[in-house]
């Protein structure tokens, strides 16, 4: 390894020395899990800060350094130490494990290899250390019986299987493995197979991630790696034509979500087809070559997501439904608060950055010329807004007699305001995070 | 001057999480009058004007938050800020104040924000923002049937946005702002004038509502509570008339005229229909709504013609409609209490309560539009630009006040003749002061409406370069 | 400044007793009001020296509208003036009528109120200076009848009455402003002397809007002066109070005709023409139904309907002397007949239907007297006033050459003297049906009718021998074998019907069963109701369950829709795995495929 690769590392070593000490501080019998996740959030954190200090520097084949990567990186890391949090405050938890920490930080360090990976190989290096610990961790917090993790890691398995034979047919078409030579191949028949399969791959994680807190690190990492590819593909001499594919794919995830989230009951589903319509959006901006509008609103759906998935934890069912928030804003006005700006974060509404994200990626993709994907995309969120207005609404319905109340969860109940603070203030004044997005280039 | 009127609200809306339990109502009441004594005594001393860059708000987005007020602006937030204190006046006894005041001082803000904007984002996300507390007034506080009437207008209107949304996005990316000032220089292509216009009109056809739309109507002002149905029909049709003839008709004149026999048709028709419709109604709620749709449609038409007069009239009888709808609402809602239901009761209602039917008789000439009420000068005046353009149009046109007056007549006749009823009290003070204060304001509009006339008069240059 | 008086003070009256008269007697309302329209009285009188001298007198008092010439101002001719005089001063007496009719009433504050803005609105039509505010007080008085007609809320038939009269009343008011809205378009200016100027200019050259306007107005005119077809409202308003029926039928129904009278010039000649065409069937028609009439008051309203249509033939024909004389004339008779009606009614029990009461003989000398000059004046019995007016229309009618007008003009006078002196015989000459319980009038009552009477009486004296300056006309000039002719025709039915009804109802049993068809306005009330009420209730009824319904149900259906097509893909991603790894490969084979052919 050069040291120019291991400069460009340095997060990611972070990470695996903190899942190291993970492993290790859980042996002794004290400690417990929960304070092992709180560690870990720690560990997360302050990789976070050590990316942004690792700044740009020289650039290496396999692995990027460059402005795009600290951002993703940062976000990773921001996600995995919310997510840590989250996991720490956690009461439903019926197996208690203490790996559960050490196999977080190990899939955060996947996603950092992932979205900084320049080179094929690497990429699916990344991509296993991200998933496998995730299928893992599925299925330890399910519940016994639970067919939901083994379906999981049969479709996950398979989207990386299909996504490595891509890779293999890309290394043969290209005779390489960097992204760089992606960029320069001619476009046989072999290169465009490699690459659809590797795509199709990639993008297939994020569809069958099911709608729990891990999937948002899997959401960021499949996105940076897929703007790297598409940046690195339409750079070459013959570019490849994304913006029809990539609106098509948009198209279809802004509307099926949008209108199969109208007739929902079920809490967590609802927040998934939010969560696939704003990834939606996201695909919007790669359509329209707008790169920083689409770290933008990747920034705008992890806020939220991660604070929706906040909020869910509150409630004791397992698989809520919205008859189960009645009551919620007698009992929890403050959870209801942060649940309605977060839903409004999701649905667009002014003056959340959810808005803000949905006029970048809209006025991008204007000037991409793709109108009908303007239109179908503020449809979709109308879908999305109703959804999102049943879920808030039904807090405020009047309880059954014999429901059960939802749990304490004070530290779920922070994280979730905070988020919620932040979607609101990110909206008012966005400076800041419009300024980190333009490092999104390249 | 201008952040003031956005701020009290605001600040209203903030000071309803602490536990001030019936304060709230004293302090939405004050927040709505204090606004608009501040514009009043704005546009007395001629200050303020001219649009304000307060900071950018989004730089790579182009949006700004530009704000500003001229004639059209200050009316209507005279308008808004009188409607708002006297539907929070008229808010006694509401269950859990302080959730509803800190919601209806929100609405009110976003509604200051829609008539203040200079700049196209700022209008939509004010536009847009205003949604929300009403749909939540409409569904914690309504009657029985506001699931379903929430529902609906939620989704039109929220369908409506989408496509304005688009429009304003297209527009604003092709001509690198969404400033108001300078997208007023900008000339488009006829063809693309003709589809932006239609895009920005979806949103505000669902709003004002415009003759096919009106599916949402009835059933919100007869699920909505009074204060809340005040505002819907006195302020928030308005935000619609506004936006038409401030960003609409400016920013895309030859669309605007080449849609214009399409609009005039459907607004009058819409009117006449409307009109129609309200002597069928046996229920005071709905007779309302289909009156107001009625006056609202033909309001429109005077915003479609765009000659000054027709915009000048609508601007009066938008003022107008608004306190008429504010005092026939109120005064249904005073007629309930004493017959026990909104239909017209048993009958003979006059003989008990004679104040409650000289007012109704009041606010009932006042929305057909007789000389001497507020509802006149802007009536006669869209007449007038009608016949101007097209005596077709104002011929029938001039039909919808008579078709009004049968329906207010078969209201007036059902509920106050006829032998007298059991019970009933006449109004008391309270329920007076309200109505009495708004029907001086539309006496002294009906009586001087150059008052408002001037304030039409008192727009920016972008509205006087309308066709002649 | 006097001039603003007269519209002003009966104005301030009326709001100030809406305002503040809450407390305030009958007495003292009563008497307020009175000196109110006495004192509007006594400034136009005091106007008659200085329009001696000068044609117009005209008062400005600010600027209005930003219309050119919709300023707020008065003017006035000597013309104007006698009719201006005429409705505040007949208006006075039926207001000192009313204090003692109305003695045992309640709501006495609303009454005197609508009564003087009844009043104002009228002199605001007679002496506004621009078409706005003459469409302004048009629409006030409009108002004030409402609140008049519908005073006694408990009374179904006068609410009945009341609404329709509301109905008209707009449609009136919407032509009329129509027609105001269409001769700004056309000539750029509201005030009526602007106008008139212009209008000549215009001459023959007077294109389709112009057309349009005259009529929309004569439509207006029709409405407010219940004419044919809109005559509708009079007879059933006449549920109302006495001293309101006596209003409505001598103030308020001349709006039209001072409309016409005003707007000679500027409307067109073919619609003049057919607003006295109009005019002359309508006081036939009305004239035949009044002799068929049973109730009193209908049977008054109906010989008003005939005496309006007969100024309107006047004013049709340019006849202005004889139209402002038979107005004048017309509104002292009128009152003196109708409160003098009421006054009998009161004392009989309220009973109205001839048939029922009988006559009252001599028992009520003063209102016997007084209705025996009104009646005299109404038929056209020199030297009381009615004689006059009629020749003089006749007189224009024959020297406008039009045989069928003439013809009308005369048919119509014949038939009204028929009708007025069977009246009379009914209620006075007839043997008494039953002994009933007096309620004797009132002193005011009784003070009011012979004022008018006496008005009566003198009026026509007065005017032929120049004492009231409202000018000079055709009468002055008719041959006298016109005269003798009318006086024949006046004569001859009066004198039988007299001989007919003089013995009571049962007696005339012949003559009543060949009247009988001419009853229920001649048929055209089921008519209007199947014509105009129920088509309009039909479509009503149409729009509301199709129109509205379908728009309601799509908009409903869509909403369906939406949740179907939510269920559908809501199904789909509940499906296998097998499924969704299916789906995954080929969403790959579909990219390929696409890029591929984008690619080559």
């Amino acid at each position: 390894m050069s040291a120019a690769e291991l400069g460009a590392l340095v997060p990611a070593l972070a990470l695996a020395g903190s899942a190291a000490l993970a492993t290790l501080l859980a042996i002794p019998r004290r400690t417990g899990p929960r304070a092992l996740a709180w560690l870990g959030a720690l560990a997360a954190a302050a990789v976070a800060g050590v990316a942004l200090a690792n700044g740009t520097g020289a650039a290496s084949p396999t692995v990027a350094r460059d402005g795009a990567s600290a951002f993703f990186v940062v976000l990773v890391a921001i996600v995995t130490a919310v997510s840590c949090v989250l996991a720490a405050a956690d009461p439903r938890r019926i197996v208690r494990s203490k790996d559960e920490t050490a196999l977080a930080l190990i899939a955060a360090c996947g996603a950092v290899v992932v979205v900084s990976a320049v080179d094929l190989l690497v990429l699916f290096v990344g991509l296993a250390l991200l998933t496998i610990p995730l299928y893992v961790l599925t299925g330890r917090t399910a519940l016994a019986g639970d067919e939901g993790a083994v379906r999981h890691f049969l479709l996950g398995a398979t989207s990386s299987a299909v996504a490595l034979y891509g890779m293999a047919l890309l290394y043969a078409a290209t005779g390489e493995t960097g992204y760089a030579g992606l960029g320069r191949a001619t476009h046989n028949p072999l290169y465009l197979a490699g690459l659809a399969l590797t795509l199709a791959g990639l993008v297939s994680h994020v569809a069958t991630a099911s709608a729990r807190r891990w999937s948002i690190v899997i959401n960021v990492a499949v996105s940076g790696a897929l703007v790297r590819l598409v940046a690195a593909t339409a750079s070459g001499e013959i570019g490849l034509d994304w913006q029809v594919s990539f609106a098509t794919l948009a198209g279809v995830a802004l509307v099926v979500p949008g209108v199969a989230a109208v007739a929902e009951r079920r809490v967590r589903r609802i927040v998934g087809y939010a969560t696939i319509t704003q990834l939606g959006f996201v695909a919007v901006a790669v359509a329209s070559a707008a790169l920083p509008a689409a770290a933008f609103a990747l920034a705008a759906h992890c806020a939220t997501a991660l604070g929706l998935f906040a909020v869910i934890a509150i409630l004791p069912q397992r698989e809520p439904v919205l008859e189960d928030l009645a009551g919620l804003a007698r009992r929890r006005p403050v959870v209801v608060l942060a649940l309605a700006l977060l839903a409004f974060g999701i649905a667009g509404v002014p003056p959340t950055v959810g808005f803000l994200a949905k006029v970048d990626v809209l006025e991008a993709a204007v000037r991409a010329q793709l109108l009908w994907l303007v239109v179908l995309g503020a449809l979709a969120s109308v879908g999305t807004a109703v959804a999102c207005a049943r879920l808030v609404l039904a807090c405020f319905a009047a309880p059954p007699l014999d429901a059960v109340a939802p749990s304490r969860m004070r530290a779920g109940t922070v994280v979730a305001l905070v988020l919620a603070i932040a979607v609101l203030a990110a909206g008012l004044a966005p400076g800041p995070l419009l300024d980190a997005v333009q490092a999104v280039h390249f | 001057m201008v952040q003031v009127v956005v701020l009290i609200p605001l600040v209203v809306a903030v000071a309803c999480a602490l536990p001030i339990g019936s304060l709230a109502r004293v302090l939405a009441v004050l927040s709505g009058l204090l606004t608009a004594g501040c514009v009043a005594a704005a546009v007395w001393l001629g200050v303020g004007g001219g649009p304000v860059d307060l900071y950018y708000w989004a730089a790579p987005l182009g949006a700004q938050l530009a704000v500003g007020w001229d004639g059209w602006s200050a009316a209507m937030l005279l308008l808004s800020g009188v409607l708002f204190a006297a539907g929070a006046a008229a808010s006694g006894g509401i269950v859990r104040p302080r959730a509803y005041f800190a919601l209806w001082s929100l609405l009110q803000t976003a509604v200051a924000g829609v008539f203040v904007s200079r700049d196209l984002l700022l209008f939509f996300a004010a536009h847009d923002a205003l949604l929300v507390p009403l749909a939540l007034l409409l569904w914690g506080w309504g009657g029985a049937d506001r699931r379903a009437a929430t529902r609906r207008l939620a989704v039109m209107w929220l369908t409506g946005s989408a496509l304005l949304l688009t429009g304003i996005l297209a527009l604003g990316v092709g001509a690198h702002t969404f400033s108001f000032a300078t997208l007023a220089g900008y000339r488009l292509a006829e063809a693309s004038q003709v589809l932006l216009a239609l895009l920005f009109l979806s949103a505000f056809a669902m709003r004002l509502p415009l003759f096919p739309f009106h599916a949402w109507v009835a059933r919100t002002y007869v699920a909505a509570p009074a204060p809340v149905a005040i505002v819907l029909g006195g302020v928030l049709s308005k935000t619609a008339v506004y936006a038409i003839a401030r960003i609409c008709l400016p920013l895309f004149p030859r669309g605007m005229a080449d849609l214009e026999p399409y609009l005039l048709a459907l607004a009058t028709v819409g009117a006449l229909y409307g009109a129609i419709l309200a002597t069928r109604q046996r229920d005071t709620r709905r007779v309302i709504a289909y009156a107001s749709l009625a006056e609202i449609d033909l309001i429109a038409v005077g915003v479609f013609l765009a000659t000054p007069g027709g915009l000048e009239g609508a601007l009066i009888a938008s003022i107008s409609h608004g306190l008429v709808v504010a005092i026939l609402v109120l005064l249904g809602a005073a007629l309930a209490r004493r017959i026990g239901s909104f239909g017209f009761g048993p009958g003979g209602l006059g003989a008990r309560a004679p104040v409650l039917m000289a007012l109704f008789v009041l606010a009932i000439l006042g929305l057909i539009g007789v000389p001497g009420t507020s509802g006149a000068p802007g009536q006669l005046s869209i007449l007038a630009a009608a016949f101007a353009v097209s005596p077709g149009i104002g011929l029938i046109a001039s039909l919808v006040p008579v078709v009004i007056a049968v329906s207010g007549a078969g209201v007036l006749r059902a509920v106050f003749f006829g032998p007298p009823a059991v019970g009933g009290l006449d109004l008391g003070w309270r329920e007076r002061g309200l109505v009495v204060a708004l029907i001086a304001l539309a006496v002294v509009i009906g009586v001087v409406p150059r008052s408002v006339g001037d304030l039409a008069g008192r727009t920016g240059p972008a509205l006087s370069e309308l066709r002649q | 400044m006097t001039l603003a008086l007269v519209v002003a003070v009966p104005l301030a009256n009326a709001i100030a007793i809406a305002l503040l008269g809450g407390r305030l007697g009958r007495r003292t309302l009563g008497i307020v009001t009175t000196v109110a329209l006495v004192l509007s009285f006594g400034a136009g009188a005091s106007m008659i020296a200085t329009l001696r001298d000068r044609p117009t007198v005209d008062a400005f008092i600010a600027t209005w509208l930003p219309l050119p010439g919709a300023d707020l101002a008065l003017t006035v001719d000597s013309a104007m003036l006698a009719v201006a005089l005429a409705l505040s001063g007949v208006s006075a007496l039926i207001a000192l009528y009313s204090i003692g009719y109305l003695a045992r009433d309640r709501g006495l504050q609303r009454y005197f109120s609508a009564l003087s803005l009844l009043v104002a609105g009228m002199l605001l039509v007679t002496l506004g200076a621009n078409l706005l505010l003459v469409v302004a007080g048009w629409e006030l008085a409009g108002a004030a009848a409402y609140l008049l007609v519908g005073h006694h809320r408990e009374h179904t038939a006068a609410a009945a009455a009341a609404s329709q009269l509301f109905v008209i009343d707009r449609i009136g008011d919407a032509a009329l402003v129509a027609g105001t809205l269409l001769l700004v378009t056309e000539f750029h200016t509201v005030d009526l002397a602007q106008l008139s100027g212009v209008a000549l200019e215009h001459g023959s050259t007077i294109g389709g809007a112009p057309v349009i306007a005259s009529v929309l107005l004569l439509i207006g005119a029709l409405a407010k002066s219940a004419q044919a077809p809109l005559h509708g409202w009079l007879p059933d308003a006449t549920e109302a109070t006495t001293p309101v029926s006596a209003l409505l039928q001598t103030v308020a129904v001349t709006g039209g005709v001072v409309l016409l009278m005003r707007l000679r010039s500027v409307l067109v000649p073919d619609v003049l023409q057919a607003a006295a065409i109009i005019g002359g069937l309508t006081a036939f028609g009305a004239a035949l139904v009044a002799v068929g009439e049973r109730d009193v008051r209908r049977v008054l309203a109906w010989s008003t309907i005939s005496q309006v249509g007969l100024m309107f033939v006047a004013a049709g024909l340019g006849a202005l002397f004889a139209a402002r004389f038979q107005l004048i004339a017309h509104a002292v008779v009128k009152a003196v007949l109708v409160l003098g009606a009421g006054s009998v009614r009161r004392a009989t029990g309220d009973e109205s239907d001839l048939a029922r009461r009988g006559g009252i003989g001599w028992r009520m000398r003063w209102t016997a007297g007084a209705f025996g000059i009104g009646t005299l004046a109404l038929i056209g019995i020199p030297p009381a006033a009615g004689f006059f007016g009629i020749a003089a229309i006749v007189s224009a009618a024959f020297s406008d050459g039009d045989a069928l007008l003439t013809a009308l003009v005369l048919l119509a006078v014949a038939a009204s003297a028929f009708a007025g002196v069977r009246l009379f015989a009914l209620m006075f000459a007839a043997p008494p049906a039953a002994v009933r319980a007096t309620d004797a009038p009132r002193r005011l009552q009784d003070v009011s009718l012979v004022l008018l009477a006496f008005g009566a009486l003198a009026f026509g004296a007065a005017v032929s021998a120049g004492l009231l300056p409202i000018g000079s006309g055709p009468a002055d000039e008719a041959p006298v074998w016109l005269l003798g002719a009318t006086f024949a025709v006046v004569l001859a039915p009066s004198i039988a019907a007299w001989l007919g009804y003089r013995h009571g109802l049962p007696a005339a049993a012949r003559i009543e069963r060949a009247m009988r068809w001419a009853r229920g306005g001649l048929g055209l009330d089921a008519l209007y109701a199947r014509a105009v009420a129920d088509p309009f209730r039909a479509v009503a009824r149409e729009l509301d369950e199709g129109a509205e319904r379908a728009n309601d149900r799509a908009v409903g259906g869509l909403g369906t829709l939406a949740h179907r097509a939510s269920n559908v893909m809501g199904g789909v991603s509940r499906a296998s795995a097998r499924a969704e790894q299916a789906f995954l490969l080929a969403g790959a084979v579909v990219l390929l495929a696409f890029w591929t052919w984008s690619a080559r």
